[in-house]
């Protein structure tokens, strides 16, 4: 990234701060809206707390197993889908319910049927799944039919075709799928442990804070919260582009 | 010996009749040189001997394992040089040589990836990804297009050398090409018609 375009991004992250302090101040009511100060207080505190590691390793094991099972699985049958049209047709159905069914309807169906524990893992894996799908499906359906002949007449094997032709052309709808889903993955993971309450996790602070007004403490985690989705999908995309370098250089 | 041979071989694209009835062949060993104005037949003639299209009628034969140069270059852009001539090599084979003919056509930085180099370097590499691979045959499609001349008499002669005995069929708009290359010609007119 550019340093201009990080100089802007501060400027506007501040100015927003400012922005968020002005109105705190002027509605002067921080069980409603407490100030950026506030919340950065509390959120010192909840980090210094002993049960901060705890709560975010529940919660983050639980959604990023639904996530990477999501993705893996979703990939898997994009491919196939891709090459078998039948497979695709058979799965539209499921495709259109998922991405049609609002989450708190799925939370409340798949309570029914699972742990709160696996709750969230289980809804973040099915946020994921339609989303990953489509991308590498269009992904797999945009691959350049001369690179496969090419394949063809060199009598190219699968696996180096999967390096040398499906790997690359399908890069950006590979990272696309990442980006967008994981940020999915995790708040509708979290909208699933507020309502199932699984022991120890990140949902279950937010639901106390709720209950017991402590709206500092609700903005903190809130904010812990957009701070590990941001890192993680950071990471996860510079993690993807490395394996893409590595690959590239074989 | 023939090794490829079209007999009474016509193709039709939207009503329009590009290959009428056409016959020839080539023998083991020889190198021919398909020769006529652009839109005659030429591609799809090589398209046909590889099987991406199917005649309308007529008989087409010609051994299963080719190795090509296709008119776009159909590199694997991302990759390098070596890395793009190497693919083709399957896994149990030797190697070596695709260093060797990259570098005999003039090509230094073999790491360097192939997105990165000027248009004729990528037709070099093109074509060192057609020489390094074991094939029955090889199809060579407009080969020496967008390399500069002095460029191209050396890449020329080493293409001879090293497909010297091998089955060749090469498309070039250039006579000069085909006798440097000492091929047979295959001259066609605007209907895809033999006429020499």
């Amino acid at each position: 990234m550019k340093l201009s375009n990080i100089i802007y991004k501060i400027v506007a992250v501040l100015l927003a701060l400012c922005a968020w302090q002005a109105a705190a101040h002027f509605t002067n009511l921080p069980i409603l809206l407490p100030s950026p100060l506030d919340v950065l207080e509390g959120f010192v505190s909840i980090w210094k707390g002993q049960m901060f590691a705890v709560n975010i390793i529940t919660t983050f094991d639980n959604i990023v197993s639904g996530f990477l099972w999501g993705f893996f699985a979703a990939a898997f049958f994009a491919v196939l889908a891709g090459r078998f049209r039948i497979i695709r047709e058979l799965l539209w159905p499921y495709m259109i319910t998922i991405k049609s069914v609002p989450v708190a309807s799925f939370i409340i169906i798949a309570l029914l049927w699972i742990s709160t524990d696996d709750l969230s893992g289980f809804i973040s894996f099915l946020m994921v799944f339609p989303i990953v799908y489509n991308n590498i499906l269009e992904g797999y359906k945009s691959i350049d039919q001369k690179k496969i002949e090419v394949a063809k007449v060199f009598g190219i094997p699968f696996h180096k075709q999967l390096i040398y032709i499906y790997l690359p052309e399908m890069k950006p709808f590979i990272i696309s799928a990442c980006s967008t889903s994981f940020g999915l993955a995790w708040k509708s993971g979290v909208a699933a442990e507020f309502i199932a309450l699984p022991f120890n996790s990140i949902g279950e602070q937010l639901y106390y804070s709720k209950i017991y007004f402590e709206s500092v403490d609700l903005f903190s985690w809130t904010l812990i919260l957009v701070v590990i989705s941001f890192a993680f999908e950071k990471l996860m995309v510079g993690a993807i582009k490395l394996l893409y370098m590595g690959v590239e250089k074989l | 010996m023939n090794c490829i041979v079209f007999e009474n071989v016509s193709k039709n694209f939207d009503g329009k009749n590009v290959l009428n009835a056409l016959s020839f062949y080539a023998k083991q060993g020889e190198m021919l040189a398909i020769m006529g104005p652009s839109g005659c037949g030429k591609t799809t003639i090589l398209n046909l001997i590889l099987g991406f299209l199917k005649p309308d009628s007529g008989k087409i034969s010609a051994p299963k394992k080719a190795s090509v140069v296709f008119q776009e270059d159909r590199l694997f852009e991302e990759f390098s040089a070596l890395s793009n001539v190497e693919s083709v090599i399957p896994a149990r084979q030797n190697k070596e040589h695709c260093a060797d003919i990259l570098n005999a056509l003039g090509l230094e930085d073999l790491k360097k990836p192939v997105c990165k180099l000027s248009g004729g370097m990528k037709r070099r590499v093109a074509i060192a990804r057609a020489l390094a691979a074991e094939a029955d045959f090889y199809v060579l499609d407009e080969p020496f297009k967008g390399l500069d001349e002095d460029t191209k008499d050396e890449v020329i002669a080493f293409v001879k050398e090293r497909l010297a005995g091998k089955t060749v069929i090469i498309v070039t708009h250039q006579r000069d090409e085909a006798e440097k290359l000492n091929a047979r010609l295959l001259l066609l007119d605007k209907n895809g018609t033999i006429i020499e």
